[in-house]
């Protein structure tokens, strides 16, 4: 799995109250008003020195509506330096030359009203004035994108898995007949699962840590892979999962650098046997026998094994296990382009593909080995693929229980989308994207 | 070294107790476990993990490894594989 370094944070919508409209009037002076007079500033009133400051005659109407206390500050719009000014008054009294017209500012004023007069009235009297071309109250303006507040009960970043979109799980979820995969158990055989998680924890149906040690998810995959399973929906908390299941959380994966132990590894698999009917096995390697002999039992049991194609396309693109055993689903990674993403293996006995870029799924609350975020985080990996079509396989076995694991793997593929103009079957796509709605028909 | 054997439950009631006579014979002292204890229905059966001692000698494990495959109830015998996340 390969990590991205964008992070999510949990987010309240904040309601603030609307805002109130300045108490403003903007007036156009007109061009061929004279330039302020060159009376003595200490003779002229406060609304004469004012009116002179902002460009406009010490002796208008405008500084009358200052000293009658209808207007308390009168100024220009356009926040001109003096040489702007007195270029802008000498255009106005028809003075020398004419200046390029971009430089010319409109002769606009700004008034404040007064407590005890309307805007709106003021504004009528001044656009009624001698000199005055307009004069009006201000619109508000508003910017167009609104932060987008979920419905109550909502997960806040639900918007931001887009691979719900690509799957067509809402179509799935909206077509008649739907039903979650509540009563479906998924066995995620991982690095454990922070069983802490608020997103998660309620889904937990059993946790059991065959490394012996600390139950703590120090890894962070099985968080992740988990939350893509069956986060919870609708708790106003984060994300949702596809399917609304249960989790039998098996940890096997040890933390970086301690040893892999084979023999626990084997236990865990054969543990979710009359215990879960999906398996997601979000890893791989070389071939095994003993996997190969002890999968043969689970599957024989009736469990759907989902297994992820690996990452290592780069890396000579080596056949892994389990999800090279023919039995196993196997799943490849696409991008929001619905295209394979760069690292995911290819191979002939690749069954189907699902979303495996910027997956954004739960991790855990603490500080684990990663250098992901707490909480919530976005990954890239066929081990994010996996647990869509696990999700998916949870959600078929909901509506049709008695479906053999064959089945299921079959009608998953089928309905899956042709992508990229890839036909069925291809070695990078099998047979195409999930598509839980038609899955699901 | 550690290893994983499988043998077959039709031709030996005790797996566990079959791989440490076989490794006995070839004159190893090892740690012998039945993966599954008591199962013996299914694929899954049989399956032993086995635990040499580390010797610098190549040679005693590679007796023992003889010994474990010329054996003609044991079905195969596999260094484990590791699993990473994906």
């Amino acid at each position: 799995m390969a990590r991205e370094t964008r992070t999510y944070r949990l987010w309240q919508h904040e309601v603030k109250p609307p805002k109130k409209p300045d108490r403003t009037v903007i007036a156009k002076v007109s061009a061929d008003v004279g330039a302020p007079a060159r009376t003595p500033a200490s003779s002229l009133s406060a609304g004469g020195r004012a009116a002179r400051a902002a460009g406009v005659p010490h002796d208008s109407g405008l500084a009358r509506l200052i000293d009658n206390g209808h207007v308390s500050s009168i100024k220009n719009v356009f926040d001109e330096g003096p040489d702007e000014t007195r270029t802008l008054s000498m255009f106005a009294a028809g003075g020398a030359g004419r200046g390029p017209k971009s430089h010319r500012s409109p002769r606009l004023v700004e008034l404040k009203v007064s407590k005890g007069t309307t805007p709106a009235q003021l504004a009528a009297h001044v656009a009624r004035m001698n000199g005055v071309e307009y004069a009006f109250v201000p619109p508000v303006r508003e910017a167009f994108a609104r932060r987008r507040r979920p419905k109550a009960g909502a997960d806040p970043l639900a918007s931001r898995q887009w691979s719900h979109g690509a799957i067509r799980l809402g179509q799935a979820r909206a077509a008649a007949g739907f039903k979650n995969a509540t009563n479906i158990t998924i066995a995620v055989v991982d690095s454990g699962i922070d069983k802490t998680h608020p997103d998660l924890a309620a889904t937990i149906t059993e946790y059991k840590n065959f490394l012996g040690g600390s139950d703590k998810d120090f890894v962070g995959h099985g968080t992740h892979v988990a939350g893509i399973i069956a986060a919870i929906a609708g708790n106003d908390l984060g994300i949702s999962g596809v399917c609304g299941g249960k989790i039998l959380a098996l940890k096997v994966l040890p933390r970086d650098g301690q040893e892999f132990d084979a023999p626990a590894y084997y236990r865990a698999l054969r543990y979710v046997i009359g215990r879960a009917q999906v398996l997601n096995l979000s890893l791989g390697g070389e071939k095994d026998p003993a996997e190969i002999d002890v999968l043969d039992d689970v599957i024989a049991a009736g469990v759907v094994v989902v297994a992820a194609m690996g990452n290592e396309y780069d890396e000579g693109n080596p056949i892994e296990y389990p999800a090279a055993i023919p039995e196993v689903c196997a799943v490849g990674a696409t991008n929001e382009l619905d295209r394979r993403a760069g690292f995911s293996n290819t191979g002939r006995h690749i069954d189907l593909v699902a979303p495996g870029v910027g997956i954004l799924s739960t991790t855990p609350t603490f500080n684990y080995d990663g250098d992901g975020e707490q909480d919530f985080d976005s990954w890239d990996g066929t081990s994010m693929a996996t647990p869509h079509v696990a999700g998916a396989a949870a959600l078929l076995l909901a509506k049709s229980p008695g479906m053999t694991p064959a089945q299921v793997i079959r009608k998953l593929t089928s309905s899956a989308d042709r992508v990229a103009g890839a036909k069925k079957g291809s070695a990078s796509y099998g047979g195409g994207r999930l598509n839980c709605e038609k899955a699901l028909r | 070294m550690k290893l994983i054997v499988k043998v077959d439950p039709k031709r030996s009631k005790d797996p566990a107790g079959h791989v440490s006579k076989v490794l006995r014979g070839a004159g190893k002292k090892c740690r012998v476990e039945e993966v599954f204890p008591g199962l013996r229905d299914g694929t899954s059966a049989g399956l032993v993990s086995v635990t040499l001692p580390d010797e610098p000698d190549k040679k005693e494990h590679r007796a023992a490894l003889k010994a474990l495959r010329d054996d003609a109830a044991i079905s195969y015998v596999d260094t484990p594989k590791t699993r990473r996340p994906s």
